[in-house]
């Protein structure tokens, strides 16, 4: 294998498929990183077993030549060894060959460097995908619902399919559901051209905020696909694989009252804020709970009373207020990350009892909700 | 470690067939435990339990040690097998936590996920627990090998829900055998065996000075015990403790007792071909005539004691004490 590139596009790429190693596993051959030279152009490969991400390098770019392939061929280099190499490079020229053994010769400029390198047929087999079960959407708009579900997985052990996110295809829409069961994101999308054959799948909730670092805030396509083992987000030059958790999800629809007894319409930064001050003394109490109740004339109170410290009350107007007068508690932290996700201006609480679970959503659709339970406090 | 098919077949024959077994008649449960002492090639079979359960193309009931999964198996690294070792003294419940989060994700590559726990033995109380769900109802196509040199020490929920692979000893009457071959005399070589269950070792033990001190030690405690415990706390205090300073020694040194009282019971049943010591046929003849059976078991019970809580680093110096005292009491109404 022997081939030329320039270095600021092997950096690029370097960059990328980094982000895919650990330091820290225990299958030594996942600290290094593949490098796959074709006639076509060059591919990365980084992985730390959970997730694995691949670039791509063409040959030749807008007419310009990126590489200059001599013999194609395969080798694995340790990542962090590597990447410090080839950022130290004197000049934007990189040769780099493999005699025998796995022998490696990095050369630019004046400096060369010798590397031993590792087996390329001892690195993980990449996961083959099917293209009929491939759909698509924008890069800002996978962000968004990344950023709307994944923070309510679980972080506990003790059920590892929570600490997942689930989506679901149903009737042309991908549902994405996370709850580490008291309380729960659901994030529905209308996509075209769903595939109709994958009921369910549950991904890491790691690996989607890994996904949500390297995407970048753009309109492009992202392709998304979805194995039964699988799932890979696919834009232009960066392929990400991540493994799924196995174990049935919980189903979670039915958590999801029907009807509700009391209907707020509520500004969602002022809540937002008067719950941030409440929760300033609720916060040093244990459990962290602020108080939430009906007022007369279109007010609700919002307090918070740790008898060590002191309390704090705080009313806020609401744009409507509907059904039964209501007093509940719930956790200041869960509320406020509930808000967070929901980043319209007016929010919608419906509430079917102190001691039932109530949610958020936004005045329009309920694209975004929210579940949240709440806390006995008497 | 590189065993080829044949050693093992004649390391551990039932074993081998009984693993062969399994595969052929597709009968894998989900957890083993490979049980036998040091030396009886668990790693070995473990090594080739899993790749016959990844190879390609298995033909015979053996894997072909050439394709693509055989050769990293061999090397650690396919992705679907994950080890863990005891980290210092125990395999403690963040690795077993971080293992339950790998496994519960889906395979890497095609094919089954295996984790194999080496000293199993060695999982602490909460590690065991946490452990337990997981290794009874794994999601997924999982297969748990865990290798102990003492199931007796393991939690027996944790034995309840494993299929048992018991691996058999080399004879000792083998090993003393090859000893004796290789120039060692006839009472070292007894002890040796006794030991360690496996040539090289031995060997390497009835060579060293260290093991030959020790075993004297032990002997003129034995002694001193039956005398008087003012005698025994005096060769506790002068040669005892400053020759065994390393905790593996005291182990070592202390199953070296155990042995002893061993012997005297074996001794007492008219078992004479069994000795660990038989230069000191005599002596422990006479130990045996003037103890009961319930002297001798409350005796080992004591050493067994004084064994476990070393490993929970009991002072030495006080562990001894308490030992010798514990020992005595077998003589009180003598």
């Amino acid at each position: 294998m022997k081939f030329d590139i320039m270095r600021d596009r092997l950096l690029a790429g370097l960059n990328d498929v980094m982000k895919a190693v650990s330091s820290k596993t225990t299958i030594p051959i996942l600290t290094g990183i593949k490098i796959d030279v074709t006639h076509e152009g060059l591919h990365l490969t980084g992985s730390d077993a959970d997730i694995t991400i691949q670039t791509f390098i063409p040959v030749e770019e807008n007419g310009e030549q990126l590489i200059n392939v001599s013999a194609t061929g395969s080798i694995v280099l340790q990542a962090r060894m590597f990447n410090e190499i080839v950022r130290k490079l004197p000049t934007n020229d990189v040769e780099i060959e493999v005699s025998a053994g796995f022998a490696t010769n990095i050369r630019s400029g004046k400096s060369e460097f010798h590397l031993i390198g590792l087996d390329a047929s001892e690195y993980p087999l990449l996961p083959e995908v099917a293209a009929d079960r491939q759909f698509s959407m924008p890069a800002d708009l996978l962000k968004s619902v990344i950023r709307e579900t994944v923070f309510a997985v679980a972080t506990s052990e003790s059920r590892p399919v929570l600490t997942g996110v689930n989506w679901k295809i149903l009737d042309n829409e991908l549902i994405c559901v996370a709850t580490d069961s008291h309380r729960l994101a659901r994030r529905k999308i209308q996509l075209e051209q769903l595939p109709a054959e994958i009921n369910s799948v549950v991904i890491p909730g790691k690996s989607l905020n890994e996904l949500n670092k390297i995407l970048e805030d753009t309109t492009d396509l992202v392709q998304i696909a979805l194995t039964n083992y699988h799932v890979l987000f696919k834009t232009d030059d960066v392929l990400f694989f991540s493994r799924l958790l196995e174990g049935n999800y919980p189903d979670t629809s039915r958590l999801i009252p029907e009807e509700y007894k009391t209907n707020v319409t509520i500004n969602g930064k002022a809540l937002l804020q008067a719950i941030d001050r409440a929760s300033l003394l609720a916060r040093e109490d244990r459990n962290n709970v602020v108080r939430f109740e009906t007022l007369e004339n279109n007010t609700v109170e919002i307090s918070s009373n740790s008898p060590e410290i002191g309390k704090v009350e705080e009313q806020i107007s609401v744009e409507n207020l509907e059904g039964e007068a209501l007093k509940i508690s719930f956790s200041a932290k869960y509320m406020m990350e509930a808000l967070r996700a929901i980043d319209g201006q007016d929010v919608i609480i419906q509430f079917t009892g102190t001691m039932r679970p109530f949610i958020l959503r936004s005045i329009h659709d309920d694209a975004i909700l929210q579940l949240i339970l709440p806390v006995r406090t008497y | 470690m590189a065993h080829n098919m044949n050693e093992l077949e004649t390391l551990q024959p039932v074993v081998i067939k009984q693993i062969q077994t399994i595969y052929e008649k597709n009968r894998m449960v989900h957890a083993y435990i490979f049980d036998g002492e040091k030396g009886s090639g668990k790693k070995a079979v473990m090594q080739f339990f899993v790749k016959l359960l990844l190879c390609e193309n298995v033909s015979n009931n053996v894997p072909c040690e050439t394709c693509r999964n055989c050769l990293r198996v061999d090397s650690g690294n396919h992705p679907n097998i994950r080890q863990i070792e005891p980290d210092g003294q125990f395999i403690k419940v963040d690795q077993v936590r971080e293992l339950i989060s790998e496994m519960t994700m889906t395979a890497v590559e095609k094919g089954r996920k295996i984790y194999v726990l080496h000293h199993a033995d060695k999982l602490n109380v909460a590690s065991a627990n946490t452990l337990l769900k997981f290794l009874e109802e794994p999601d997924g196509d999982v297969i748990a090998i865990l290798l102990t040199e003492q199931i007796q020490s393991m939690l027996p929920t944790i034995r309840s829900r494993c299929q048992h692979i018991k691996f058999s000893q080399i004879p000792r009457q083998v090993i003393m055998q090859q000893l004796v071959e290789q120039g060692i005399t006839q009472s070292m070589a007894a002890t040796v065996s006794m030991v360690a269950n496996e040539i090289e070792t031995a060997l390497f033990l009835a060579k060293a000075d260290l093991f030959a001190h020790a075993r004297k030690t032990v002997l003129k405690l034995i002694e001193a015990v039956r005398k008087n415990v003012h005698e025994a706390m005096l060769i506790v205090h002068e040669e005892w403790l400053p020759s065994f300073k390393e905790k593996s020694e005291m182990e070592q040194a202390l199953d070296l007792l155990l042995f002893a009282y061993r012997d005297i019971v074996a001794l007492k049943a008219n078992m004479e071909s069994a000795c660990t010591y038989p230069d000191m046929l005599q002596t422990f003849k006479e130990i045996a005539l003037h103890t009961t059976y319930e002297q001798l078991s409350n005796q080992m019970q004591a050493i067994l004691q004084a064994r476990q809580q070393l490993q929970r680093n009991m002072n030495r110096t006080l562990l001894m004490e308490q030992l010798m005292l514990n020992l005595q009491e077998g003589y009180t109404f003598v």
